[in-house]
């Protein structure tokens, strides 16, 4: 026999009511960093064809549609401004829980989603930087569980996402050796 | 022991016939790769009106192909070699990226057969080791004895029935026992060990059945709709048609005069004809005489015409249940299965998972309800008797109406924007309060809240204590059933609309995929979500 205690399920640990860890306050104005470079490399391609087309043969073009490129610049203008503020409205609603058995992420401003993956599942875990994100002291950490879909956590402090990766790594080969553990005891 | 022991430790060849096997691989491979070059090539060729067959070149050109690839099929065979040892197995092939595959018999999650009509005139097999997570070759052994077959399934069964006792469960949760018994029922195999036991055999599909499978087959519905396009576009055709039936008319002169529309219509049925006639010949090639049985823990299925395909799928690896049926399987009362083992696991080292071997589902084509449900107390039911696959289960709880709105707002956001933007940009400011565009969007509006209504009736979820079954569909319906214990992630979803009413969506996170409950009671999902941690956590049962 086994013992197969009644578990009361209002006790059980509520992933909601957890100490939701923020990202690094730099994380918002990195992403910010990323947006501006990439609004002044299109915006420089924008720029060249728009004086292609004014001086070379197409200058037809523009006086056909004299307001056309008015309108391209001003959607573009609107699109980077927003794109430019977005991290600082999304940044502060992520946030990351580690708790004993499982590691919490939340996100999202208006479709807000809580995601849970325990260290049981957890194939294997990396640390990743790009160039960027090393210029503002950020780290990545990544979990892989099985069946795909690696599990990002982005905006980390260096240091932090070395401990915490340093931490899951012990997590999941105590975790592995518990299974091990007690698949040997459990036929006696 | 019904096969023989090969010899460890030697570098072998597969039959030199498995050069058929690649002659195919090869084949695939430029087709898949090169098709689109030739194609473009033949369009240029075309455009400039470059003339290959009065240059000669042409045939030229498909000699040197059919060398080049007869030549690779015959590198890649000569440069493919195996070799077995006590606990696994190396294959080595390829000679431009040459690989080296290293599967521990462990590991392999099934070892699955296919027989070309080549394969079995000559008693050969091809063996496919399914291996998710090793793997970023193909784990493929072309043109093998079937003894050699049968004694790699065997040791695999073997190792894996090992490991399974020392887990203290066989795959299906029973006690060691059990598992014994099913060991010895192994070594009391009979010669064929390919062959399903007598009073284990699950379903067994008759020709009649083939017909059936070829009517609910999808591509019936899709070419279906191809056909009625192609109809459209044949117009300018319309008269070479009725010139052929004219001519034919003359032929027959006693038929009488044939209307032009009476011609159309008979194109359309011969059509129609042909095509049921592609799905069900499809059928047959894919199921003929396919046969699904138990076999000590694992369930096995076979079938097919030319080339017969054998799937072997351990109870203990499978993820997840799906029975679904589509109109046309509803009206025969029949359903069709699928049983996911674990998708890809990725490996330490790399984080793409594109190019993982994924394990075979093993799919049943077309069963009884009595027989999913069966199957169903198999794989999941000494653990989860509560759950069931029959969509009509009166145990299904309704998701919550809001859910309707959330369909109808996505569904009529897109047409209604789209409409508003052709109305200005083609009638101006003045259209948009026409009766009209009113109209345009009343129809949008009445057929999604339609299909939202379908859907949310269509909705639905059971669970119990160990495990969790969802249903959904419009036309048709579809269930999936999974053990809490192999969840492998748990998130909990909440959109503005869903915030406002105290709503959520719960996904669970498979191996196998993603299953979704969507607009239940933010509590439930909350407290299912802890609860399925909880599961998770304190289990001591493998999950794969």
């Amino acid at each position: 026999m086994f013992p197969n205690a009644q578990v009361p399920t209002e006790s059980l640990p509520h992933a909601e009511h957890v100490d939701w860890q923020p990202l690094h306050p730099r994380f918002a104005r990195r992403l910010q960093a990323g947006v501006l470079l990439r609004v002044l490399v299109f915006g420089g391609i924008g720029a060249g064809l728009h004086y292609g087309v004014a001086t070379g043969g197409m200058a037809v073009l523009i006086r056909a549609a004299p307001l056309l490129p008015t309108v391209v610049w001003a959607v573009f203008g609107v699109i980077s401004l927003w794109a430019l503020a977005w991290p600082a409205i999304a940044v502060p609603y992520r946030g990351y829980a580690v708790r004993d058995r499982d590691i919490l992420y939340r996100s999202g401003v208006l479709w807000r989603s809580v995601r849970a993956v325990p260290f049981n599942r957890i194939q294997h875990t990396k640390t990743d930087s790009t160039p960027l994100d090393r210029r503002f002291g950020l780290a990545n950490l990544s979990v892989f569980p099985a069946g795909g879909g690696a599990h990002k956590i982005r905006g980390l402090g260096g240091e932090t996402a070395e401990q915490l990766w340093v931490f899951v790594s012990a997590r999941i080969e105590a975790e592995a050796a518990r299974a091990t553990e007690s698949s040997v005891r459990e036929p006696a | 022991m019904s096969a023989s022991r090969p010899d460890y430790g030697v570098w072998r060849r597969t039959s030199p016939f498995a050069v058929v096997f690649f002659l195919g691989a090869t084949v695939r491979a430029v087709a898949g790769s090169y098709i689109q070059l030739v194609a473009s090539f033949g369009a240029i060729a075309y455009l400039t009106r470059f003339d290959f067959l009065t240059r000669g070149s042409l045939p030229w050109a498909i000699l040197l192909a059919v060398l080049a690839i007869g030549a690779g099929a015959l590198l890649r065979y000569s440069f493919f070699r195996f070799k077995l040892e006590e606990d696994r197995i190396l294959i080595r092939q390829g000679f431009v990226k040459r690989t080296a595959l290293d599967v521990p018999f462990d590991r392999v999650q099934g070892i699955n057969v296919e027989r070309s009509l080549v394969d079995r005139a000559l008693g050969l097999v091809t063996v496919r080791l399914d291996t998710a997570g090793t793997a970023t070759a193909e784990g493929r052994l072309p043109a093998v004895s079937t003894e050699l077959a049968d004694w790699l399934r065997t040791r695999v069964d073997r190792g894996r029935r090992g490991k399974r006792v020392g887990d203290g469960e066989d795959g299906l949760g029973r006690p060691v026992g059990e598992a014994d018994a099913g060991a010895e029922d192994l070594a009391g195999m009979p010669e064929d060990a390919s062959a399903p036991a007598t009073g284990k055999v699950l379903v067994s599909l008759t020709n009649s059945d083939m017909l059936r499978i070829g009517l609910a087959d999808r591509k019936a519905l899709v070419l279906a709709g191809a056909l009625a396009a192609l109809a459209q576009a044949a117009e300018p055709f319309e008269e070479a048609i009725l010139g052929v039936l004219d001519g034919l008319q003359t032929a027959v002169a006693d038929l009488g005069t044939f209307s032009q529309a009476t011609a159309v219509i008979l194109v359309v049925l011969a059509g129609l004809f042909l095509l049921l006639l592609a799905v069900v010949i499809g059928a047959f090639l894919r199921h003929h005489d396919f046969t699904l049985w138990r076999q000590g823990t694992a369930f096995r299925s076979r079938g097919g015409l030319l080339t017969q395909k054998e799937v072997v799928v351990e109870s203990a690896k499978i993820q997840q249940l799906t029975l679904s049926r589509n109109l046309v399987l509803r009206w025969f009362g029949r359903y069709r299965l699928e049983a996911l083992p674990a998708g890809a696991i990725p490996v330490p080292g790399g984080d793409n998972t594109g190019n993982l071997e994924i394990a075979e589902n093993l799919t049943v084509p077309l069963l009884d309800g009595s027989v999913a449900e069966q199957m169903r107390r198999q794989v999941l039911g000494t653990e989860a008797p509560g759950l069931t696959l029959i969509p009509a289960s009166p145990g299904f709880m309704r998701v919550s109406p809001y859910y309707i709105r959330a369909l109808v707002l996505r569904s009529v956001a897109v047409p209604v924007l789209g409409g508003a933007v052709f109305t200005l940009g083609q009638w101006g400011p003045a259209a948009i309060t026409s009766a009209p565009f009113a109209a345009w969007c009343l129809l949008w509006l009445a057929l999604s809240g339609l299909i939202g209504l379908q859907s949310w009736r269509r909705r639905g979820y059971l669970h119990d204590e160990e495990g969790l079954a969802s249903r959904r569909g419009l036309i048709g319906s579809r269930v999936d059933a999974f053990l809490f214990r192999k969840v492998q992630g748990v998130t909990v979803k909440r959109s503005p609309l869903q915030r406002r009413r105290g709503l959520a969506t719960l996904e669970v996170h498979l191996s196998s995929g993603v299953v979704t409950v969507p607009y239940i009671a933010r509590d439930t999902a909350a407290g299912l979500r802890d609860y399925i941690l909880y599961k998770v956590e304190s289990t001591r049962l493998p999950w794969h």
